[in-house]
């Protein structure tokens, strides 16, 4: 957990846009119809992580631009998901020595949180402009995006070693 | 800071057209990452291409060209009826049919929100796409173009919520509205008075009218139709005739002139 703090020094600028690059792949990866509901907030994700892990390198300016660029990727309506990914990058900002303090798990809880607070402004925008959904479906992206946390925070570790 | 700029570009975006410019030029950077999506699948169909059997080709063959005569006989009629509909269309001193032709493009990306009904197609303004051109399969109408740059387009589909296209009755010429429900296989009629003659089975065409989509292509069949005694509207859900979520290659309808 206290591998961020020494990260400090040195950042791997080049990890993190790898990472933008895989996570703007997979948001735009093809899946079967019916799993549409399935795919985990990945742009989310990893927010959180790179917040979570050099919290006064990487804020709220990169989650805005990942979020454009999720944004462009899915033609939303601009600024839908850099909002979300904005306020996303605060929330877990003013967490982050919460966060690095719990273990995998209650990691977890915290994120489905925090991935539904995301998807929760991003319906909110998406009814400002006109769509009409009334359904709680928008969460099951949380919950996959909570379960898969411990895979992706492992993996990303691996990464930067 | 950022939050009130968004909230801003939010509203410039979705109110105004001043964004428009900005939005092609920034999606070309969404091409390496849809090329890059789609390799995995490529890489698997040129294995399955390499590896495919003589048996299955010849098979394939044969089944392709009874098809091609097939549908080669059905044209033959086609042209002297077209022949003979504008003729009487003459008699009838009414405006002439334009031919449409059609431009074949391959999809390149779904749209991984599911509640926004959209794909990326892989023909943009070089090929002479612009926006609000109507797209098609084989099968009926499939959406129009809402977003073009100089290598790919934008569609939206005809069952996507914030969708509607002017129809009509086949069999009798009723004139509807066909709204997108937000599911791939769903439209609604809203406002179809009681006394409607529509019922299930209906094939729906589109009407022509809003100037934006050719008349005469499918739509959609009707599915349901349920009367509430209490309300002044029918409820009409139709299923579209395209598939809008089978079909990799889709047309791009250039009505009247050609792109050239």
């Amino acid at each position: 957990m206290m591998r961020g703090m020494e990260n400090q020094q040195d950042m791997p600028w080049g990890i993190v846009a790898l990472s933008v690059v895989i996570v703007l792949t997979a948001t735009v990866f093809p899946m079967p119809s019916w799993a549409g509901w399935l795919r985990p907030e990945f742009a989310a994700i990893t927010v959180i992580y790179w917040v979570i892990s050099a919290p006064f390198r990487i804020g709220m300016v990169f989650a805005w631009c990942l979020g454009l660029a999720v944004d462009i990727l899915e033609g939303a309506v601009l600024c839908q998901n850099a909002l979300g990914l904005t306020v996303l990058a605060y929330l877990s900002f003013l967490l982050h020595q919460r966060l690095r303090m719990f273990g995998l798990f209650e990691q977890a809880s915290s994120i489905f949180v925090l991935v539904g607070i995301y998807q929760l402004i991003g319906y909110w925008v998406q009814g400002l402009t006109g769509g009409t959904y009334h359904s709680l479906a928008f969460l099951v992206p949380a919950l996959i995006s909570a379960i898969l946390w411990p895979v992706f925070k492992l993996s990303f570790d691996r990464l930067r070693l | 800071m950022l939050g009130s700029l968004s909230l801003f570009l939010i509203a410039a975006d979705y109110k105004t057209n001043l964004t428009g410019p900005s939005r092609v030029a920034l999606s070309y950077i969404s091409i390496p990452f849809y090329w890059l999506a789609n390799q995995p699948r490529n890489i698997v169909q040129g294995f399955d291409a390499y590896f495919n059997s003589r048996e299955t080709l010849m098979a394939e063959n044969e089944r392709l060209h009874s098809e091609a005569r097939i549908l080669h006989g059905k044209l033959q009629k086609l042209v002297s009826l077209t022949a003979e509909n504008v003729r009487l269309r003459e008699l009838l001193s009414s405006s002439t049919v334009l031919q449409d032709s059609v431009l074949v493009a391959e999809l390149i990306s779904v749209s991984p929100d599911p509640l926004k009904l959209k794909i990326v197609i892989d023909k943009g303004s070089d090929d002479g796409v612009y926006i609000g051109q109507p797209i098609i399969d084989a099968y009926g109408l499939v959406g129009q173009v809402v977003e073009v740059n100089a290598m790919q387009a934008r569609v939206i589909l005809i069952s996507d919520s914030r969708h509607a296209i002017p129809v009509q009755v086949n069999r009798n010429g009723v004139r509807a509205i066909a709204e997108g429900a937000g599911q791939i296989d769903t439209l609604l009629l809203p406002n179809v008075v009681a006394t409607t003659d529509i019922k299930a089975g209906d094939l729906l065409v589109s009407s022509g009218l809003g100037q934006r989509f050719p008349a005469g292509y499918p739509v959609g069949v009707v599915e349901s139709v349920v009367q509430d005694p209490g309300k002044p509207f029918l409820k009409v859900l139709a299923r579209p005739s395209a598939k809008l979520d089978r079909s990799r290659y889709v047309l791009l309808v250039f009505t009247g002139e050609l792109p050239q």
